[in-house]
């Protein structure tokens, strides 16, 4: 006779466990939990078992008796083996996997807030190396097992099916239900084409049935500045300058510059005003004036401006405090026929370097409806943001960080007028008042936080859609057929406005505003055709399927000058004069790709797995000829612990033994128009008077790339061996992988001599890069008593090396030049981007020392560097420099600790870098000789002062120009650890919510980066590339060029469910 | 999936199919004249600066590199004869020259194209030959930087094989550089619409030089004296007409390089590779920049002249028997203050070819006032107390002149080739010839239009006369061609040409090493403080046989290997 049953699924705590399946044993009757773990079936008889089972938890049969109310408490299932993971256009359980799959899930993810979801990665996943930018907003840099190729090494990023390669910044990392790192070929051929660098899964937050959920998550908090570096002072800085005027041979009592003078005994006088240089009172008729077309400017009218005898701390002027904050709320649910989930959030972080910012409104909705046998749904995701990023861009020598660095410590902030009124000064203008290097003798760093103020209405407009539509139809029992259309657009929109600095050395003439519009976007169409079938002991999954995709991105910008006011309602275009009318809009990119593709898994009785992939690509970036790559890759694994003879080891759970093999694509060259030679007219570099009007240009044109029409893919070949373990009653899980891989017809720029003119080198297919490494994952997690606790560990290591850049030996690759030559260069039998310079072998301490060194004339004499003589020809020649260092890390780790203690739990993450070498350019503005700026404290007082020292840094010495030569002096130790976050949540106890009428109530305090452990002397060691998510960065990595560095930050989050 | 599906033409360019007609060619043939200026060819400019003020300024004598002795340390090295391979300069003017070649190039191969249906003969050997003048132009640079350089030419140019310009730098190219302009000479007509093409007297000119340059002297002369007869050219009254944007294509000049601003570029045009070559306050032209490119105290010395109106040389023809450097001339060195009360003596007799070369204190700078001193410089101590002139632009022509939103970015035409060149040139032939008294003849025809000129600052004591007749037959071979080079330092100062004439005339050795002996002294300023002139200059030392070029760029030869061996050599490295 039926009879109901009700019943309640909870968790080891007595929580409710909602959306669990429950269904009466060898029947089709089921039914799921609601929001409170409730449920109610009926069944024919007392003997009738129910089958309970929800994912991460260890699935259970109970018999029902004569029960009519049951209350069934579900283990979790800390293995995850059961685990369902996406692979690329179907999912698989996390046990049958053979190829190298790394699984970060959303907990963890999001543990450490941030507005990038890739900047969540670091240290999350083995074999995942990712270097950060730090600033609002700002670009990541995501690599996977190591550099293949100097081009483009970004994974490929699958956003519920949708591929996209950018920085993910539009993607709400609270939208986010687990991702998936695909790191071999076996694994990752399924994207074939692009599937080179690793191929990074991302599913987004689902509806499942019962009743609706509403989550309210947010999190508030504050970020500081870390370390600064140790720069001199007012006082300093002219005994700087006096003792390198002294060390040039002039006579004492020398004044170093007009604001420092020097009685011949050394007695030093600051001058009282720097602008107009004064020492004492300023004369009466001296007037104050804003105004840069002042005809009395620097003659009877100034921006008057007092010395700060003191020394202005201009790091932490431009640094401080900084506000983050992320509201969330979010909407679940559904029944058997659809199911939802749909958010809302707002993101806000302001850098700590100050009115840097970043803010991004967000909405997803994810739905999903059944009928029969059609599935269809949508995700979507649409957002908006805004962005003021580093004024001249991170890492680089012009932005206020260097310049803060590089600035006098005699100017102060604000002239005498103390800057304008919004900053507590009683300047009439709002963008005047600042104290600047106008003067004499005060270098030309421009006052960073004034730049900072005027820049902080310059912001990146950018709007964005990310999303598929799909629909499946069953059309017998396990046969599948899906179809999905993916769409990506980006608009992005910036109106940049510079004023006149009166205050600058360097001044502009004229203000400008130059406004920038450019949109992307992408569509990607796949069909897929999956059957699945049990036969005896051998179970087939069968997909096969074809994705088209097509790309086009376009931007123009147009500026114009002088404009009458400065207001931010005037910065519209029109408002600007004509004569400084510049326009220009570069050709469209527009790419298309096409696809042919099938996987087969098979498993033999839980035992035998193996995967066969095969993949065909089509690319636009080739000529017809080169135009399609076939991409094949296998994998096997064989579950050890099935075998009879292993079941007696109880402690051993599970053992997967797997290897695979296979070829994935690479078509990432910066060029997609590199098969054509391509001519074209630019005003500023091939127009010329030619009727010598003085004010009119002929148009011209020039050759502006050599097509290569023979290029073909790059192709990656990896081989991966590994085994997953668990252990101890599953509290143990280690995976183990071991690679290596290799890219073959690497699509390199091998350089060519100029004499064959400046026309951009064609991408020919001849570079050879090998990575081989290893990746360690391993988790412990135990109870004791109430005591709940979990240490994991990753750990990675890659190697390096370029195998070869074409037929010749010596070809060599540079990355970029700063005022220094190119530091970096990439050729075969050196890993890519090795440093490249002089060996310093210290400094010389004595005449002994320098009459029997090397000479260099003109420069060698005690107290200066040791430059070694490499080739042993008895003189220093730009044949001496050498490789010198390396960028690329010996390995790197993330730890993660967790301890639960009844309602408490605390976690841990600490994550670092080990082995790596970074080019500190800061020295090169703080330690040496260059322009009138400030300096470290190193460099006055750890310098060679006299006969027999042993000294950091040479002589002071205002004639030096050559000790900064690129040697060894700059290459540190890029090593750190740094707890990434310490989190301690406490999860209010069922009953008190149950009062609440809540379902669930976290709340939570959280410290990030905290500690740093390091020997690196500049701001931060986590260096990330120079403009990341940009073509061909990776030639210059590891050069800190004014890195924003990483902020310190605390926070408060709660979360509450309704 | 269809092949439309991947059919994309590339955006925004074009295709030498495109090109391939008339407008094409003179398209390709612009983009050759466009980098005579020296930028845009994806150096920094100043590494190519048509004004060479780096290579043949700094090296020279006749200036310093200015500003602090941080800033641009490469130009330091250059500067200090510290001349690694791997010096970005070189490799920047490397890469320009050889761009100029290749844009060349190109205009020649298009033009000579069946492909082309559109042009008459005349036409295409038109296009030929001024492609062929600027081919000849830019390798012309290239030889007198390093000597020995490989010639590209369009058969040895292929677009399509990236490695077809590995040509060893074994032989001396004066033979291709003289042929490029003969045949420019023999297809170019005498006057062009647009004045800034090369005409035949560009070509006979330049032709000219390069026989300067190889000492061909009587092959020179007649070329030259072909010129100064018949091309209709004209000394222009006033010298300073040749540095002024109103003054552009005047009557003295032959060829120039077009400057221009407001063209709807951002400035790139308007001599942008001396951009940082400019005083350092905003109340002075180009509204405060950097500082660079400063003239020396020598140069400022040599100005200087006898009560009758002659410069103070001796009889050395490397000059090293010069007396004009053994007092300075006074100066506002180590007047540290705009506010300070100076009083520059102005009595002692200069050229009045100073005052439109040289900023210095207390004199009128073109219509700005009189120059105000320490705030215009950037570390007077470290760079000495002058400024150049040349291209600067008068106040009255901001605006017409300058950019509109760079005021570094000015008009002022670069004048490549000038009568006053030809007349110079023709000086040396005949004291080289051993006529002494038509060299004294040439010499005086520039003499005397600096007597006659305008004048900066009537309240300096210009003296500046003629060689009294015979002079130069009287002190002999060796003080006249002292007397042609001096004239030459005179009148071209600050123009770029001076280390490359040291170099030609085989003096650089012992006059450079003087000059730095000397300019490294202290000496003493208005207030009786002894100053350090440029200091950083002691030790330093010109290597005959060796810093007469400079190092073929490192890069370039690791990147001309060619089975296993680099074809180009260094030079003595």
């Amino acid at each position: 006779q039926d009879r109901k049953v009700s019943g309640t699924v909870q968790d080891a705590k007595g929580d409710g466990i909602p959306g669990v399946s429950v269904l009466v044993k060898g029947t089709t009757t089921g039914t799921t939990t609601d929001g409170t773990g409730a449920f109610s079936i009926t069944v024919k008889s007392a003997n009738a078992e129910l089958s309970v089972s929800s994912v991460g938890y260890v699935a259970k049969t109970v018999p029902v008796g004569n029960r009519s109310s049951i209350t069934i408490t579900l283990d979790e299932d800390v293995s995850q083996l059961s685990e369902v993971v996406v692979t690329g256009y179907a999912s698989q359980r996390k046990k049958d996997i053979t190829g190298a799959v790394a699984v970060v899930g959303a907990k963890e993810l999001t543990a450490v807030p941030s507005a990038s979801v890739t900047q969540m990665l670091q240290g999350r996943a083995s074999g995942v190396t990712v270097g950060n930018d730090n600033s609002p907003g700002g670009g990541t840099m995501v690599r996977v097992r190591g550099f293949g190729s100097i081009n483009n090494n970004s994974p490929l990023y699958v956003i519920d099916g949708v591929p996209t390669q950018g920085t993910l910044n539009q993607i709400n990392p609270s939208d986010i239900e687990s991702m998936q790192v695909l790191k071999d070929a076996s694994a990752a051929s399924i994207y074939g084409a692009r599937a080179a660098n690793g191929v990074v899964i991302i599913t987004t937050k689902r509806g499942g049935e019962g009743e609706p959920k509403i989550n309210f998550d947010m999190y508030t908090g504050t970020q500081d500045v870390g370390k600064t570096l140790d720069l001199l002072n007012t006082k300093e800085l002219g005994q700087y300058y006096y003792e390198s005027e002294i060390g040039a041979g002039k006579p004492a009592g020398t004044s170093p510059s007009v604001q420092y003078r020097f009685a011949p005994d050394g007695t030093q006088t600051i001058a009282d005003y720097i602008y107009p240089n004064v020492y004492g009172s300023l004369p009466a008729n001296y007037t104050y004036t804003n105004d840069i077309t002042d005809p009395n400017l620097g003659k009877t009218a100034w921006n008057i401006t007092k010395a700060n005898k003191e020394g202005t701390d201009w790091q932490h002027v431009i640094f401080g405090p900084a506000k983050i904050s992320n509201y969330q709320l979010g909407a679940t649910g559904g029944s058997k026929n659809g199911k939802y989930a749909i958010s809302g959030s707002y993101f806000s972080q302001d850098g700590i370097l100050k009115y840097t910012s970043y803010q991004r409104y967000s909405v997803r909705a994810n739905t999903e409806f059944k009928k029969g046998n059609l599935t269809f749904g949508e995700n979507f995701t649409v957002s908006y943001d805004e962005k003021v990023g580093v004024p001249s861009g991170n890492n680089n020598e012009s932005n206020p960080i260097m310049f803060a660095i590089r600035i006098q410590p005699i100017i102060p902030v604000y002239d005498i007028t103390g800057g304008p009124v919004a900053l507590g000064g009683t300047n009439s203008s709002d963008l005047n008042g600042f104290a600047g290097s106008r003067g004499s003798n005060l270098g030309n760093a421009p006052n960073p936080f004034a730049r900072q103020w005027r820049e902080k209405d310059n912001p990146v407009k950018g709007s964005h859609i990310f999303g598929n539509v799909f629909l499946e139809y069953e059309i017998i029992k396990n046969l599948k057929a899906r179809t999905s259309l993916g769409f990506e657009y980006n608009n992005y929109n910036q109106s940049a406005y510079f004023n006149r600095d009166i205050e600058a050395a360097e001044a502009r003439n004229s203000n400008s505003l130059t406004v920038s519009n450019s949109f992307d976007r992408a569509v990607t169409w796949y069909n897929t055709v999956n059957y699945n079938k049990t036969i005896g002991d051998h179970t087939f999954n069968v997909l096969v399927g074809t994705e088209a995709v097509s790309t086009y991105s376009f931007g123009f910008n147009a500026s114009r000058s002088n404009f009458a006011f400065d207001d931010l309602s005037y910065r519209y275009l029109n408002n600007g004069s004509a004569a400084g009318l510049a326009n220009a809009g570069s050709g469209a990119t527009q790419t298309a790709l096409f696809s042919q593709f099938g996987k087969v898994n098979y498993s033999y009785k839980d035992f035998l797995l193996a995967d066969f992939t095969l993949r065909r690509d089509g690319s636009s970036r080739f000529s017809p000829a080169y135009r399609y790559g076939t991409f094949p890759a296998f994998s096997v694994g064989a579950r050890l612990t099935e075998l009879a003879f292993m079941k007696d080891l109880t402690f051993l759970n599970d053992l997967k033994v797997r290897a695979g093999w296979g070829k994935t694509g690479n078509q990432l060259i910066p060029n997609v128009y590199n098969a054509y030679t391509l001519f074209t007219p630019d005003p500023n570099n091939n127009a010329y008077d030619i009727s010598g009007s003085g004010s009119s240009i002929a148009s011209g044109f020039d050759i502006a790339q050599f097509g290569n029409s023979f290029g073909r893919w790059e192709t990656n070949t990896s081989t991966n061996i590994g085994f997953d373990g668990s252990l101890f009653n599953n509290k143990l899980d280690i995976a183990f992988d071991w690679y290596t891989r290799t890219t073959s017809d690497m699509l390199t720029q091998v350089p060519i001599p100029k004499t064959a003119g400046t026309a951009s080198i064609p991408y020919v297919n001849i570079g050879e890069v090998n990575n081989t490494g290893i990746d360690i994952n391993i988790t412990y997690r135990n109870q004791i008593g109430d005591l709940r606790y979990s240490i994991s560990g990753q750990y990675s290591q890659y190697k390096n090396n370029v195998v070869k850049l074409n037929d010749d030996p010596k070809a060599t690759i540079f990355g970029f030049s700063t005022r220094l030559p190119a530091i970096s260069v990439t050729k075969a039998g050196l890993p890519i981007a090795s440093y490249f310079g002089y060996i310093v072998d210290g400094v010389i301490k004595d005449d002994a020392e320098a009459a029997s060194a090397v000479q260099i004339p003109g420069y060698t004499r005690a107290g200066v560097f040791k430059f070694r003589d490499v080739n042993g020809d008895g003189k220093i020649t730009a044949d001496d420099k050498t490789i010198i260092g390396n960028p690329h890390p010996d390995f790197t780790y993330g730890l993660n600790l967790n301890l639960g203690y009844k309602n408490f739990d605390l976690t841990v993450f600490a994550q670092g870098v080990q082995g790596n070498e970074i080019f500190n350019y800061l020295k090169y503005w703080t330690d040496f000789n260059t322009f009138q700026g400030n300096r470290s404290k190193d460099m006055l007082y750890n310098s060679w002062k006299k006969q027999g020292d042993v000294a950091l840094l040479p002589r002071l010495n205002s004639n030096d120009t050559f000790s900064q030569q690129i040697s060894t002096y700059f290459i540190e130790d890029g090593s750190y650890t740094r707890i990434k976050n310490i989190q301690l949540t406490y999860t209010v106890p069922s009953s008190v919510i149950k009062k609440l009428k809540l379902s669930s109530l976290q709340v939570y305090v959280q410290g990030q980066n905290l500690f740093t452990f390091t020997k690196y002397k500049g701001l931060d060691p986590d260096i990330n590339l120079r403009t990341s998510g940009n073509d061909n960065q990776d030639i210059h990595m590891g050069i800190d060029e004014g890195a924003f560095p990483v902020a310190k930050s605390y926070n408060v989050g709660l979360r509450v469910g309704f | 999936c269809s092949d439309s599906f991947f059919d994309i033409q590339p955006q925004g360019a074009a295709s030498l199919t495109s090109l391939s007609n008339k407008n094409g060619v003179n398209a390709l043939l612009i983009g050759a004249y466009s980098l005579l200026d020296g930028v845009g060819a994806g150096n920094t400019g100043r590494q190519s600066t048509i004004s060479n003020y780096v290579f043949g300024g700094i090296t020279s004598g006749d200036a310093v590199k200015g500003t602090d002795a941080g800033d641009q340390p490469e130009q330091s090295f250059i500067e200090q004869f510290n001349w690694l391979s791997d010096n970005t300069y070189f490799l920047g003017k490397w890469q320009h020259t050889y761009d100029g070649v290749a844009r060349a190039n190109e205009a020649i191969l298009l033009a000579k194209s069946t492909d082309v249906k559109d042009m008459t003969d005349a036409e295409r050997t038109q296009v030929v030959a001024e492609a062929r003048f600027l081919r000849g132009h830019y390798h012309f640079e290239g030889k007198k930087m390093w000597n020995m350089i490989p010639y590209i030419d369009e058969t040895v140019y292929k677009r399509d094989d990236p490695n077809s310009t590995k040509v060893p730098n074994d032989k001396d190219i004066w033979p291709n550089i003289e042929a490029d302009f003969k045949f420019a000479m023999d297809n170019l007509p005498a006057v062009q619409a647009q004045k800034g093409r090369a005409t035949k007297w560009a070509a006979m000119t330049y032709l000219a030089k390069a026989y300067m340059f190889q000492k061909k002297f009587a092959a020179a002369k007649t070329l030259l004296e072909d010129v100064y007869k018949n091309s209709g050219k004209k000394l222009v009254t006033n010298y300073h007409d040749n540095y002024r944007n109103t003054t552009n294509n005047n009557s003295e000049s032959i060829f120039e390089v077009q400057f221009s601003v407001n063209d709807g570029s951002n400035g790139n045009n308007g001599n942008a590779g001396d951009n940082l070559n400019w005083p350092y306050s905003a109340n002075a032209p180009g509204r405060g920049c950097c500082g660079f490119y400063l003239p020396s105290q020598n140069l400022v010395n040599a100005f200087k002249t006898t009560a009758d109106g002659l410069p103070m040389i001796g009889d050395k023809a490397d000059g090293t028997a010069d007396t004009y450097n053994l007092v300075d001339l006074p100066n506002d060195q180590g007047i540290r203050s705009a506010t300070v009360e100076f009083n520059l003596d102005k009595t002692v007799p200069v050229d009045p070819r100073l005052d439109w070369t040289v900023g210095r204190r207390g004199v009128q700078f073109l219509d700005w006032g009189p120059m105000p001193g320490y705030p215009w410089i950037r570390d007077q101590n470290y760079s000495g107390p002058y400024t150049g002139k040349k291209w600067m632009y008068y106040l009255a022509d901001e605006g017409s002149s300058t950019h509109s939103t760079s005021k570094r970015n000015v008009n002022n035409n670069y004048r490549l080739l000038k009568l006053s060149s030809v007349i110079l040139w023709l000086a040396e032939c005949e004291a080289e010839l051993g006529n002494l008294s038509g060299a004294e003849t040439y010499v005086n025809m520039i003499r005397n239009r600096a007597k006659n000129g305008s004048v900066q600052d009537p309240t300096v004591n210009y003296v500046v006369n003629p060689y009294p007749t015979g002079t130069f037959a009287a002190k002999g071979k060796d003080y006249a061609l002292n007397a042609v080079r001096m004239e030459s330092r005179l009148e071209f100062a600050m123009e770029g040409h001076r280390f490359f004439d040291l170099v030609r005339w085989g003096i650089a050795g012992p006059y450079l090493n003087k000059y730095m002996a000397e300019e490294a002294k202290n000496g003493t300023d208005m207030t009786g403080r002894t100053y350090n002139k440029r200091g950083y200059l002691a030790g330093k030392s010109f290597t005959t046989g060796k810093n007469e070029y400079f190092p073929i760029p490192n890069d370039e030869i690791l990147n001309s290997q060619k089975d296993g061996k680099p074809t180009l050599k260094q030079n003595n490295y």
